[in-house]
């Protein structure tokens, strides 16, 4: 099937994606001697664990370091720091692509482990709950304002939204948050300033699921209000430049009904590249959380970045840099799937 | 006279994909061997597809052959390399189609003159400029100090195409292929056109290769006329004997499908070569045009017949004329 | 080029966007020029990030001309030096200065404190007081009393100290000053208030203010206050440079301060020219890279062409942020790092858009005409391919240009600027990170940001002007 190939071929490119961002990683990690200084660090957490174990138990000195140096050893050679970086990369790609990514350095689970694994377990549904409803109500935004001011082009609502796009672009989403935290948490005092839920969350479902309302409205608007602007105008603009082609107005010519006209000759024929850019949208607008999270205090993926950032953990910044790429991957693979059945044309 | 131009049993196609991953040659040119002398004409008739525009731009290796030689006023060029071929770049010119999209529309009249000067490595931009003022006047663009700061969208069809023939003189070629030049100018301003171009051919001893699907201009301008159809040449010879007693069967459907002028004629019937002309992909066995001619005969679908020399000056590629396949007919009798 | 310069011009100008985006434009470039010709180069490490600079500043309080909109009279800003000294001879040798100052306002300063600096004795170190008086004729004996540390051992006179920083105290952090304060209240009002009372209450109102009928001391006394600073020296030679005393204010300058007592006007400033510098940087370096190899592969095709393309291909379909977050995190915290960043994520967009029109371009005829005659590939690709680019490459040059500065705000934000190089991200991250949010310090909040999306609006109004004139098809006039 020559779909199938072309699929194929696109899979393909985003594997490179991931492959090239870790082997990216880890060059730039080898090249600047940092992984070097890392794992010392590592090993020498560990040495030093061990030899306080020991001391209980052994009293010479001398017979003391000799198996502490031996231990040192063992673990130099496991961790290939005797060899120069460049032999280590394979090891250490391959480390990252199971998943065994390691230990964080001052973060914890609800529960108190502090694997990786767990946290990112822990925090990425959180994000996701963030994104996607922002996402979504954006989205719907976009198709519905777009294609109904698509209508009256040249109109006050229209020229309104046109520069209300242009001025979301120049807006950076994290000001933004921070404004409404000023106005709606400080001044007015309507909606708290930050966090998932209160201290301490409420218990029965309801409730809870209010007070996670109450605290996701602000995150969720700043979204909207960074996402909603552009997705308005491209719906906008797709719609307008079909409802101008030839066809349109032969269906019109033909006599059929225009809320017709509209749904089956242009909305369907727009829907393709405004879905693909919204999808887009969706995979970028992960990286663009880390900034709401920051903001907000929402405990997600991208606050556990933030963290990983201020406490200079390299490892868990690593992790989360390989696990973003990851999920930007699958999600654009979906779009190109879901592509294929949504517009009939494409052939590459 | 020597030949300028020489092809011997030319080929050249070019690759087209097919489904996923079959690529297939495209026949354009399969095996022609023609000359054209100095400052002679020779105009080349076909439908579209026929190859006749591939032909032209491969004799100016604009085009790879895949086989077959190339000789240039005596030179064999068929594998010089691009680098080496500058100096052809200057002695053998092409005049495009189009002439709405032949020449740059972000540059004045003088600085797409200029444009082959300085890359010949004229350095002195008085003498360009004298060169420039020349050649527009042999075209008889006047007047010339104002046309040369002009825009192409400032001027006509037929204006922009005689600047293009300038163009093609400025490096005092020896070689013009002149791609269907009138085809897309108004018929009204053909003429002139033409007769441009055969002045500048008497006056610059030319030798030009006039590409065109319309024969009615073909007889105007040439001295000797072939017809090419799906990639090989059927017919050549004296452009009068031609046209005035085809001998290909292809020629003779071309001669006849020219509307007559008079009107008392416009109730005559016709004749239309019947079909779709094959594709060059594939071509039928055998004589190429078998499955289309009125005078099929067995041995048409199994051999491929040779161009040769049939009457004095005339040459064709038809099984009619290889007297060994004459029945009763003679070549004509059908007209 | 430019068959139709002038209509082009004309159809610029024709919107009001363009007009604002110009005016905007050119408002940036003046403050920048002004920037960059008024300040050192080396502010940020020198000024900007260096506590010491600020010391006399107030910390976190809003600017002067927030005044117009309570009807407070609030507490100006006062730094007061002299270095005017009268030496009294008789007696105690002494070295005495005198600072008068006005105070009018409807509430307390934020604080005070007293500095010298350049002092050289030769025997035993001097003392330090301070006596105020105060408008309505009483006097504060002895509000500060400081004794100078004795020089290191094996240090040989003269004793040479507050050259490169002077002697700062800060009085609200002075349990003595308070016991003066006490005393000063007892013996004038009859007020039993202990020294911990007092600096739990704010010295300010001691020292400018009197008690009403309930011992409220709410109202400061305005009017003349006279500082008497007398220093005490034990040898004929000692000698002060001069001694400064600063009445913090509640509101400073033209945007206020932050916790640091920086003056946010200055800071912010100084990212005028950064933010036009990187941006302008890095979208022409992404522009040039992004169009050279787009016009290369689209034209010469083949190999080149799926090279380029690939890595094009990938580059554009990684994640930017975090991507970005770890390069700069690893590379280090440097503006041309960053600047190296963005542009390795900016130029395969370009590319590709880049490509496609290329691919487009070199099918029109004149190309064809061009290689007939023994024009190169580069010859054709720079006269005949760039010229049909050129516009749409310098619209997305003036586009790229306001992305470039919002994310080096974003990496600012999180904290990953290059500290030697205050931008308004960084006056943000600062603010975020000290709590300016919560504590409501808006005038630190919103003035960078506004700065931000000012800067980025004008470019993407230039842009929207210029898009009619690249495009003919939404041309308005014709």
């Amino acid at each position: 099937m020559r779909l199938g190939r072309n699929l194929l071929v696109r899979g393909f490119t985003l594997l490179m994606v991931v492959v090239v961002t870790l082997l990216l990683m880890n060059v730039v990690l080898g090249a600047t001697g940092f992984s070097d200084r890392m794992l010392n660090a590592l090993i020498n957490d560990q040495v030093r664990i061990y030899r306080q174990g020991l001391v209980q138990t052994i009293q010479d000195p001398t017979e003391l370091q000799r198996i502490v140096n031996n231990y040192k050893d063992v673990l130099i050679e496991a961790y290939g720091l005797d060899k120069p970086w460049p032999m280590r990369l394979p090891q250490m790609i391959w480390r990252v692509m199971t998943f065994d990514l390691g230990k964080a350095k001052n973060a914890q689970t609800f529960k108190g482990s502090t694997e990786i694994y767990d946290l990112i377990a822990e925090r990425l549904p959180k994000s996701i709950l963030l994104i996607t409803t922002s996402v979504g109500i954006s989205a719907l935004l976009g198709l519905t304002i777009g294609t109904k001011i698509a209508t009256m082009p040249g109109s006050k609502i229209d020229r309104f939204f046109s520069n209300y796009s242009a001025f979301s672009y120049a807006l950076p989403t994290w000001w933004t948050g921070i404004l409404f935290i000023l106005i709606f948490a400080q001044y007015l005092r309507i909606l708290p300033p930050g966090g998932m839920y209160s201290a301490p969350p409420p218990t029965e479902a309801i409730p809870r699921f209010l007070d996670l309302l109450f605290h996701a409205i602000l995150p969720i608007s700043t979204l909207v209000l960074a996402l909603s602007g552009s997705w308005i105008y491209l719906t906008r603009t797709m719609v307008l430049n079909t409802a101008q082609q030839d066809f349109v107005n032969v269906a019109r010519a033909k006599g059929l009904p225009e809320n017709l006209v509209m749904r089956r000759y242009i909305i369907r024929v727009a829907a393709p590249p405004i879905i693909t850019n919204i999808i887009l949208g969706l995979a970028g607008s992960l990286s663009g959380a880390i900034l709401t999270e920051t903001v907000f205090g929402w405990p997600g993926m991208g606050l556990l970045y933030w963290n990983a950032i201020v406490t200079v953990d390299e490892g868990l910044i690593i992790a989360l840099t390989f696990v973003y790429t990851l999920i930007y991957v699958i999600a654009r693979m979906i779009l190109e799937v879901l592509y294929v059945f949504l517009d009939p044309r494409v052939e590459y | 006279m020597s030949s300028i131009v020489e092809t011997r049993n030319l080929r050249m196609y070019y690759t087209v994909r097919q489904g996923l991953f079959k690529t297939v040659p495209v026949k354009a040119v399969d095996g022609v061997s023609m000359n054209i002398k100095a400052a002679e004409t020779l105009a080349l008739v076909g439908e579209s597809g026929c190859g006749k525009t591939s032909l032209g731009r491969t004799t100016l290796r604009l085009l790879e052959p895949v086989s077959g030689e190339l000789i240039f006023k005596g030179k064999d060029i068929t594998h010089d390399s691009q680098q080496s071929l500058k100096w052809l770049r200057r002695d053998a010119q092409i005049i495009f189609q189009d002439p709405y999209s032949s020449i740059n529309p972000y540059m004045n009249i003088h600085q797409i003159m200029e444009e082959p000067l300085i890359i010949h490595k004229i350095e002195d931009a008085d003498k360009r400029t004298e060169m420039i003022y020349r050649a527009l006047e042999e075209v008889r663009l006047y007047p010339v100090d104002e046309v040369v700061r002009k825009y192409p969208h400032m001027l006509s069809g037929g204006q922009r195409q005689r600047v293009t023939f300038a163009r093609a003189l400025l490096l005092d070629p020896t070689y013009i292929v002149a791609d269907e030049p009138v085809s897309m100018i108004d018929a009204s301003s053909r003429v002139e056109l033409l007769q441009i171009l055969s002045n500048l051919q008497k006056l610059h001893n030319l030798s030009i290769l006039y590409i065109t699907h319309d024969i009615s201009t073909a007889k105007y301008v040439s001295n000797r006329l072939a017809v090419m159809y799906v990639g090989k040449m059927v017919e050549r010879g004296d452009v009068l004997k031609v046209i005035g007693k085809p001998l290909h069967p292809y020629t003779q459907g071309l001669i006849a499908s020219v509307p007559d002028p008079d009107p008392s004629n416009r109730l005559s019937y016709r004749e239309v070569i019947p079909g779709e002309p094959p594709n060059a992909i594939n071509p039928p066995a055998g004589c190429r045009f078998h499955t289309r001619c009125p005078h099929v005969m067995p041995i048409c679908s199994e051999k491929e017949p040779k161009l040769i020399e049939i009457e004095q000056g005339q040459d064709a590629a038809c099984f009619l004329y290889h007297k060994e396949f004459v029945e009763e007919e003679q070549p004509g009798d059908k007209r | 080029m430019g068959f139709n310069a002038k209509d082009a011009l004309n159809e610029f100008w024709s919107s009001r966007v363009s007009k604002l985006g110009v005016f905007f434009m050119v408002t940036l470039f003046a403050i920048s020029f002004y920037v960059l010709v008024s300040y050192p180069s080396n502010f940020g490490t020198s000024y900007w990030n260096r506590p010491q600079h600020w010391a006399d500043y107030p910390k976190a309080v809003p600017p002067t001309w927030t005044q117009m909109l309570t009807s407070d009279k609030k507490a100006q800003h006062q730094i007061l030096v002299t270095d005017e000294v009268y030496v009294r001879d008789k007696g105690i040798r002494a070295l005495e200065y005198s600072i008068r100052f006005n105070y009018k306002a409807d509430e307390y300063p934020k604080f005070t404190s007293f500095s010298l600096s350049e002092l050289t004795f030769y025997d035993d170190p001097p003392f330090v007081y301070l006596t105020l008086e105060r408008p309505d004729g009483t006097v504060i004996e002895d509000l500060l009393f400081h004794s100078i540390p004795y020089p290191s051992p094996g240090d040989e006179p003269p004793f040479v100290k507050y050259v490169e920083s002077p002697l700062r105290i800060y009085l609200p952090g002075s349990s003595e000053v308070n016991s003066a304060l006490s005393r000063f209240v007892r013996s004038e009002y009859e007020l039993g208030l202990t020294p911990l009372d007092i600096g739990n209450s704010g010295q300010e109102q001691y020292i400018f203010g009197t008690p009403d009928s309930e011992g409220n001391f709410d109202q400061p006394l305005t009017g003349s206050y006279t500082m008497k600073i007398r220093v005490e020296t034990f040898h004929e030679d000692d000698t002060v440079g001069s001694v400064k005393f600063v009445v913090g204010g509640t509101v400073f300058g033209y945007m206020g301060t932050d916790t640091l007592g920086r003056d946010l006007a200055v800071g912010l400033l100084f990212g005028f020219p950064v933010a036009l510098f990187i941006g302008f940087i890095t979208s022409t370096l992404t522009t040039i890279v992004g169009s050279v190899l787009g016009i290369w592969g689209g034209y010469v095709g083949g190999r080149t062409d799926d090279v380029i393309q690939r890595v094009s291909d990938i580059l554009n379909n990684l994640p930017q942020l975090p991507i970005l977050i770890f390069l700069v995190f690893i590379l280090g915290q440097n503006i041309w790092n960053i600047i190296l960043v963005l542009v390795f994520f900016g130029w395969p967009g370009l590319t590709i858009l880049v490509r496609s029109m290329v691919l487009q371009a070199k099918e029109e005829q004149f190309i064809e005409a061009s290689v007939a005659i023994g024009a190169s590939r580069s010859w054709i690709m720079a006269r005949h391919i760039f010229p049909q680019v050129a516009p749409f490459i310098f619209t997305q040059m003036i586009f790229y240009t306001p992305s470039a500065i919002l994310a080096e705000a974003a990496l600012s934000f999180l904290g990953l600027g290059d500290p030697s190089l205050p931008t308004w991200g960084q006056i943000l991250e600062r603010g975020f990170q000290t709590g300016a949010i919560y504590l409501g310090y808006w005038w630190w909040i919103i003035p960078p940001g506004l700065l931000i999306v000012i800067t980025a609006l004008c470019f993407v109004f230039i842009a929207q002007g210029l898009e009619p004139v690249v495009n003919p098809r939404l041309r308005r006039r014709r």
